[in-house]
């Protein structure tokens, strides 16, 4: 009989496990895609400017070395690594500086006169003409061959060669034997653009996985060494990072935790018991975030699953709270309005988390919620059924006696929590790290390595540009071309070394049709040549269709977006413009920048435009102040909320002041202790200190338990001491991991929850609330 | 056995003639140790254009220097002045009163070939001009004459072929055939300083 009242329980848990199970993995896509993890902005500016950073072509490139061997090896790889990506669907561009034999597009060269900067009047005058055939000449008689010559008859002017130079991209990387390589040669250059978004991660890992197969089919000798780069490459990298990493460390401190439990009850049936409602939080708290948001992130699994390992604690109260030959829901019933209480506080602290706009957070929020509510029912409904009556745990007595530590005064702690407060206050300069690198799961080796490959590239920093939108596109192109004139005076005074206009590929209707009534009429540009070919030996009669093309573009309807994105060029427009429902955006990138406050001198004196300067290094910062703020905000409400709970169950403000004070204590300890050691504080650290408090609340409920006897006190410190070590551990795991995220929570919860401990169990004694 | 000195006769003709002819129809291999000179040359010449579009034929003169291992130098004096210099990977271009425009050659596939055609024509390297091009050669020692048919398509878009004419170890002559029928060529008249 005994067996079937726990066999029913049991079976519900496994159908249950079962279920969610396989709805979880069937229904519930698990993404790996970073931006989740980025920050929502709010304003329109910083909704593009975040779609750049995630699909823009700064988002897609993968800059790529190719190193050891020697100088020809490397210059011999290159070529056909290029040719061999190419052919491959993955990449919409590949570059490694060899120069397409040139293709006259038919299309740009009808509308030569249009598009070119180079097509004022002044070409046309029988001066301007005389100039251009002098030029002519020296190229027909240059000792080699000209590509253009064919176009001579119809294009004197050399308007296209021109028009093609204006789309020159504003710098070359450094050439060896027709490829790029680093100015010290060690390292031939490629940039491959993919077609995946560098976010999608999966597309991402497979560009790289076919770059290094594609090398190693090219590289024979096996001497040469691929280096690779870039936001994707980043995010596959640290993908593969965080994986490999919480494998590992979740490894050790399933080893560590189940060791600590065998070690303390000394039985193995306990120990799998303690683990039920971690697996039913985990489960429960997937399917939670599966029901409210349809998807599931990674990174959510992985540090929600981290954040879960609380759940441990509710079994181990239970275990250590029985006495001997007591059923298990007795024992439960004793402890559970305050182990409720505790769940029921922490679950506020993680809706602070669940309510931020940080996508990746609020997942994470509402994950914890979810499992932290199936930990505890499981742990009140599940747990007393499988254990029945008669249960008879060791519990060594070494551990249940109260040391007598507890005796020093609280003073102490307090002293500890002011002097730490005050060395807060008193830090010069800021304990926090705004840096949006300070997200990143990198290790500092491949940053720099970035920063190198982008320096000989010659890439675009992508971390300033001046942007502008309107509803109209032909307004924003001519607000673009009001601002070259000012562009071109900051490259001329330095304070940029250049820049990329979107009208340079695509001039506004009102530009072109400027150009088009420029054109000289038949007879004024027969007249002007005829007297240019004065002093010209060109044949008669050669330049006829130089004449005729000019007069077909005196008629030509100007050139629209649609048109232009299917040549060559469409491409590199398409990057530098976007359409967000109905509004235009125009991106300005620029490149070397020396004086950002030239530039916001600019976009302020072009005061009828849009434009707008923004650098998204200070713009990530900015986010990230401002999401932090607004995280101090909802701790703020939260405390407010746990107190007012606290008040309410406990009938006193005073306890619950009393329950809330050393969590405080601890938390402001911890920080003081982080900042001393040198850490410099994250949005990640802030997260980790609500973990904090959730469990400080937890140990400062249990040892503020009115209603305990000697020997109950005894259990409680057990029960407690059992859990600070085992949690303790596990976040100390966490903390030596290389990865920064992980390192900050890590860390920052391991000196917590000893805090916590130390600060309860010290306030509570000293302030005597009613022990024995 | 009577007619064995009858055919020892005709063997022996047939030999010399054999000698004979190979001795008159010299080799690739004997042009290129010829050509080879591992001193540097500055020669004066005088180059005729022939073009479709213009009406008559350009001529200029100038100086070319050839520095071992690969420097390069074209000076034209007249009717301009202007001076090309090719070293390794790159062109650089000077005229008076404007700036210097370097080119690297690396990065024009067809400005690199035509360069290595003349670099090889002027060091006698006839191993790499059969990379890019069928070669063909006739006349005798004393007037000899070279001529190049471009391999790849890309060159023979633009180059029909080059003629190279010849005097012992003196390139007397070279002359580019375009596609469309216009012609440079080059006449070199020697060392001299």
């Amino acid at each position: 009989m005994a067996d079937r009242r726990q066999l029913i329980p049991l079976l519900i848990w496994v159908l249950f496990v079962a279920l969610a199970f396989a709805w979880l993995t069937a229904k519930i896509p698990i993404r790996s895609d970073l931006s989740l993890f980025l920050p929502v902005g709010s304003s329109p500016v910083e909704k593009v400017m975040q779609q750049k950073l995630r699909e823009g072509v700064a988002s897609r490139l993968i800059l790529i070395g190719i190193e050891g061997g020697t100088l020809k090896q490397r210059a011999e790889a290159s070529r056909p690594l290029r040719q061999a990506l190419l052919k491959l669907e993955y990449f919409e561009r590949v570059e490694n500086g060899t120069v397409e034999s040139l293709q006259v597009d038919p299309l740009l060269f009808e509308y030569r006169y249009l598009l070119g900067k180079k097509s004022e009047a002044a070409l046309f005058t029988d001066q301007g003409l005389a100039q251009a055939l002098d030029r002519r000449m020296q190229e027909l008689t240059a000792p080699y061959p000209s590509p253009f010559k064919h176009q001579l008859p119809q294009d004197p002017t050399a308007a296209y060669p021109a028009l093609l130079k204006q789309w020159l991209p504003p710098f070359q990387p450094n050439s060896v034997q027709g490829v790029w390589f680093s100015a010290d040669q060690q390292r031939a250059l490629l940039i491959a653009e993919t077609e995946a978004k560098g976010m999608e991660i999966d597309s991402q890992q497979q560009a790289l996985d076919v770059i290094r197969q594609q090398l190693s089919e090219i590289d024979s000798s096996g001497q040469l060494k691929l280096q690779v780069s870039g936001p994707g490459a980043f995010a596959v990298h640290s993908r593969e990072v965080i994986r490999s990493e919480s494998t590992l460390l979740s490894v050790m401190s399933s080893a560590a935790i189940i060791l600590i439990l065998l070690l303390v009850y000394r039985s193995l049936r306990i120990t799998i018991l303690a683990a039920m409602p971690l697996i039913t939080a985990m489960l429960a708290g997937s399917c939670t975030v599966g029901l409210l948001f349809g998807e599931l992130h990674g990174i959510t699994l992985a540090f929600g699953i981290t954040l879960l390992g609380v759940t441990i604690d509710y079994p181990v109260h239970l275990f250590s709270h029985l006495k001997k030959d007591e059923p298990a829901l007795q024992g439960l019933m004793r402890i559970w309005p305050t182990l409720r209480m505790g769940v029921v506080t922490t679950c506020i602290g993680y809706l602070v988390m669940a309510t931020t706009d940080f996508r990746g957070l609020s997942q994470l929020g509402v994950f914890t919620i979810g499992g932290l509510l199936a930990g505890a029912l499981c742990t009140r409904l599940l747990l007393p059924r499988l254990m029945g009556a008669g249960w008879q745990l060791t519990i060594s007595t070494g551990v249940g006696q109260i040391p007598r530590l507890s005796r020093l005064p609280a003073n102490v702690m307090l002293g500890v929590g002011l002097c730490s407060l005050l060395f807060l206050f008193m830090q010069p300069a800021s304990i926090w790290q705004d840096d949006m690198s300070s997200m990143s799961a990198l290790p500092k080796r491949l940053l720099e390595l970035d920063r190198e490959m982008r320096v000989q590239l010659n890439a675009p920093e992508a971390g300033h540009l001046i942007i502008l939108h309107d509803s109209d596109l032909e307004t924003v192109l001519q607000q673009a071309e009001g601002l070259e004139r000012g562009l071109e005076d900051l490259v001329e005074s330095q304070a940029i070394a250049g820049f990329n206009l979107a009208s340079n590929y695509l001039p506004s209707l009102k530009r072109q049709l400027e150009r088009r009534t420029a054109l000289p009429s038949d007879a004024q540009l027969k007249s002007n040549l005829e007297q240019a070919l004065t002093s010209h030996r060109f044949r008669s009669n050669l330049f006829d269709p130089f004449l005729q093309d000019v007069a077909a573009a005196r008629n030509l309807k100007p050139l629209e977006l649609k048109q232009l994105t299917e040549t060559s060029v469409g491409q590199q427009l398409i990057n530098l413009l976007s359409q967000e429902s109905d509004e235009w955006f125009l991106m300005i990138p620029l490149y070397g920048v020396n004086n950002p406050s030239a530039i916001e001198q600019l976009t302020i004196q072009a005061n009828d435009s849009s434009a707008r300067y923004l650098q998204l290094g200070e713009e990530g910062k900015r986010m990230v102040i401002g999401f932090r703020e607004g995280i101090f905000s909802r701790i703020g409400w939260g405390v407010l909320a746990m107190l007012l709970l606290l008040s309410i169950s406990l009938k006193s403000g005073r306890s619950a002041l009393l329950v809330l004070l050393p969590v405080l204590l601890a938390v402001t300890s911890t920080v003081g202790l982080l900042v001393l050691l040198g850490e410099m504080l994250t949005i990640f650290h802030l997260v980790a200190l609500m973990l904090v408090v959730g469990i400080g609340i937890d140990y400062s409920l249990f040892f503020n338990r009115q209603e305990m006897s000697k020997e109950d006190g005894q259990r409680t410190f057990h029960a407690l001491v059992v859990c600070a070590i085992s949690t303790a551990t596990v976040f100390t795991i966490l903390a030596s991991s290389e990865i920064p995220v992980l390192h900050a929570i890590g860390l920052t919860t391991a000196i917590g929850v000893v805090g916590s401990f130390i600060a309860s169990m010290l306030l509570a004694r000293q302030f005597g609330t009613t022990v024995e | 056995m009577r007619s064995l000195p009858y055919n020892l006769v005709i063997l022996f003709l047939l030999l010399t003639a054999a000698i004979q002819a190979s001795a008159a129809e010299w080799n690739h291999m004997e042009l290129a140790m010829l050509l080879a000179t591992p001193e540097g040359s500055e020669q004066h010449y005088t180059e005729t254009k022939e073009l479709a579009f213009l009406e008559t034929s350009v001529v200029s003169q100038g100086r070319l220097v050839f520095t071992p291992p690969d420097q390069l130098v074209k000076q034209v004096e007249k009717p301009d002045v202007s001076r090309y210099e090719i070293t390794d990977d790159t062109m650089t271009i000077s005229r008076p009163g404007e700036a210097n425009q370097v080119i690297s050659i690396d990065a024009h596939p067809l400005l690199r070939a035509f360069i290595d055609t003349l670099r090889a024509v002027l060091t006698g390297d006839l191993k790499s001009l059969e990379h890019h091009y069928s070669l063909k050669l006739t006349g005798t020692r004393s007037a000899w004459q070279l001529h190049l048919s471009p391999l790849d398509s890309q060159l023979s878009a633009l180059v029909e072929s080059l003629i190279i004419n010849g005097q012992d170890k003196q390139i007397k002559q070279m002359i580019t055939q375009e596609q469309g029928g216009d012609r440079t060529t080059l006449t070199l008249h020697g060392n001299g300083g």
